[in-house]
């Protein structure tokens, strides 16, 4: 723990007030998308009903949860590393967007190479023959084998 | 006896040869083969070696598959599918008491003490009852879904769109009980998956909602979009910050038979644990790895000298290792006749289903029986061949463990793109899986348990459909799911459902559900 116990703050739970507050945050945005839907029909429902409330369901107990954490004691946050996230969400972000145009090798071997370097001991050689490798397995299983759809090539 | 004609119909069904083109085009090299217990053979080999691999779990796996899927028939596709889910349960172990790293959260207290007896000499002892245990509770839960297929299926066809809606709120309600952690959060959670499966077109009115009038996002959010970035990625995620040690024990795995001493020992704990497992895993929100816990915990109170567990006590890994194969089969009750999945493996289930172009629920019984009893009657060839292969195997799967995570996950990421893109072929898909990536890594850090989200997204798009219905049958009444002279059925699902929820935010109770997991 250690650097978690420091001087008492008004924050006793910083993860149930940053959660909490980021379900209002969602909550809002749900609203706010559903602003011009219905909210009640003649009979019953509507479309915009079911989800007000969900909405305002999620938006209660996103208050209660941060309130909470003001007053409840509860664990520090956690550091929030950058590395891996950025290697390996970007990786599938390049992914999603290349495979359409730029085929799945040219997408995949460099996939493979940035989602490598997410973890600490990083060795270029062997990643870069590993993305190979599995990049033309798949290209194999899917493609050929199974039959798939997938684009494996550019096209301009 | 209907119960042994339907079963005798479902061996038939596994065991049944088509003619497969074993050369597409060439036509001549055409062969009779029995394409059903191979998918069941892959589906448990697949199965045991992501539980025997750390870092990957049945839900990021048959994700993953499902475009291997749909050249399939349904029928051999989900007897693939279900293989991967119990065989995940026997792989689990192996790297447990090998290496005391759990290879799927299943197995986590299976490392407890089958580490310790691999360390005293007796990893081939704890092996071997985990196989056993597993086989013997695969066998009981098999039995059992036959014994509650036909009863439960009739029952759910009496029910009416309130009976419905209120058996789905008690099934979250469930699931909020048996969550690990804060009950506020999980019930945060439902109403996010909730929220969640709102949006695209609504069925009723053809109105957009929530979809940013971006087209793609018009027929909802994709289920497997959720499942994968939030189980999938997050995970990957969520290991990588773990610096993990391998302390595998280099032991030549010799007498796999357990002594009769350890039989006499551990016979009961398996009767518990099989026991314990079949009820959790029906309850929704329980499921394989709350039965290990579970089960690990009742063997400790049983025993006479508790000081045992934590040593090498055979009993603490007979019992769970029995409940978390219990708890994979009976989880198959509610979705094959309820229609309703009870944990996240299936709920992703359901999206295979639905793929398939099978809607869940009582009428499978019925319209496709081959597929409902071939399905069951798989589980336990299934389970057969794992317990004879397995064991011989165990060498390979040690060599495997040897696979290093640095290159284990980027090829888990391609597999998983590739699957998603499959879907639909739509590359949309797979930047909103990295979406969910990130919201489920967030919401992991900020001590949220994602599961009951995954269940409640599943289930919401019924939920509002039902909900609306009775609404309209009732002429907008709220109290219409309480009317015990209309819908007693729904009545008393909801009476439950309170009990249940305000039993779950007891202080005492939930001292004692807690207790469970800090174990």
């Amino acid at each position: 723990m250690g650097s978690t116990q420091q001087k008492r703050t008004t924050a006793r739970a910083p993860q149930d007030i940053v959660g909490g507050l980021f379900l209002v945050f969602v909550a809002l945005l749900a609203l706010y998308l559903i602003r011009d839907l219905p909210a009640a029909g003649r009979v019953g429902f509507a479309s915009g009903t079911a989800p007000r409330l969900f909405a305002y369901g999620l938006l209660g107990l996103g208050l209660v949860i941060t309130v909470q954490g003001f007053f409840k004691n509860g664990p520090a946050l956690e550091t929030f590393p950058l590395r891996a996230p950025v290697a390996i969400l970007g990786a599938v972000l390049l992914f999603g967007l290349g495979i359409r145009n730029l085929g799945l090798f040219l997408t995949g071997i460099p996939m493979v190479l940035m989602a490598s370097a997410a973890a600490p001991g990083f060795r270029p050689l062997e990643a870069s023959i590993f993305a190979v490798a599995i990049t033309g397995f798949c290209a194999l299983l899917f493609s050929y084998t199974l039959g798939q759809p997938i684009p494996l090539w550019p096209n301009f | 006896m209907e119960i042994f004609n339907n079963l005798i119909n479902g061996f038939a069904v596994v065991f049944q040869t088509v003619p497969v083109d074993l050369w597409p085009g060439a036509g001549s090299l055409v062969m009779k083969m029995p394409m059903n217990i191979i998918l069941c053979l892959i589906g448990a080999l697949i199965g045991t070696l992501i539980g025997v691999l750390p870092g990957i779990g049945p839900i990021a796996t048959i994700a993953m598959l499902l475009p291997i899927t749909y050249k399939l028939d349904p029928t051999g596709a989900l007897i693939m599918l279900a293989g991967i889910y119990y065989g995940a349960q026997y792989g689990g172990s192996t790297t447990a008491i090998l290496v005391n790293l759990p290879g799927e959260a299943s197995s986590v207290v299976t490392a407890l003490d089958g580490h310790q007896m691999a360390k005293k000499g007796r990893a081939g002892a704890a092996l071997g009852i985990a196989a056993i245990g597993s086989f013997v509770a695969g066998t009981f839960g098999t039995i059992l879904i036959a014994l509650l297929a036909v009863p439960l299926t009739k029952v759910a066809q009496a029910f009416g769109a309130a009976d419905y809606f209120s058996l789905m709120v008690l099934g979250l309600v469930c699931t909020i009980v048996l969550a690990s952690g804060s009950v506020l959060k999980a019930i945060a959670m439902i109403f996010l998956g909730l929220l969640l499966s709102t949006i695209g077109t609504d069925s009723f009115d053809g109105m957009q909602r929530m979809t940013f009038g971006y087209a793609p996002l018009s027929d909802g959010l994709e289920f497997v979009t959720l499942a994968m970035g939030v189980f999938g990625f997050a995970e990957i995620l969520r290991n990588l910050e773990r610096e993990e040690s391998r302390d595998l024990v280099e032991q030549k795995v010799t007498n796999l038979m357990p002594t009769k001493e350890d039989f006499k020992e551990a016979a009961p704990a398996v009767a518990r644990g099989t026991l314990l497992g079949s009820i959790l895993g029906i309850l929704p929100g329980g499921g394989a790895v709350l039965a290990a816990f579970g089960a690990y915990a009742l063997e400790k109170k049983l025993a006479k000298n508790p000081n045992e567990f934590g040593k090498g006590a055979i009993r603490g890994v007979a019992g769970p290792e029995s409940a978390n194969n219990a708890a994979a089969q009976t989880s198959f009750i509610p979705l094959l006749t309820l229609g309703i999945p009870p944990n996240a493996v299936m709920a992703i289930m359901v999206g295979a289903m639905i793929i398939k172009g099978i809607v869940p629920g009582p009428q499978i019984m019925e319209k496709q029986p081959d597929l409902f009893w071939g399905l069951i009657a798989s589980m336990w060839v299934g389970n057969l061949m794992l317990v004879i292969i397995n064991l011989p195997l165990i060498g390979l799967w040690v060599r495997l463990l040897r696979v290093p995570y640095r290159m284990l996950f980027p090829a888990i990421l391609i597999f998983c793109a590739i699957g998603v893109y499959s879907i639909n072929n739509q590359p949309f898909d797979v930047v909103l899986t990295a979406f969910f990536g990130l919201v489920g890594y967030f919401l992991l850090k900020m001590g949220f348990e994602p599961a009951p989200m995954l269940v409640a997204f599943v289930l919401g798009k019924i939920m509002e459909e039902k909900l609306r219905q009775a609404m309209l049958f009732s002429r907008g009444n709220p109290w219409v799911f309480f009317d015990f002279t209309k819908n007693p059925i729904s009545a008393v699902l909801m009476i439950v459902s309170i009990i249940m929820l305000i039993l779950a935010v007891l202080p005492v109770l939930r001292k004692k559900r807690d207790e469970v997991f800090v174990e």
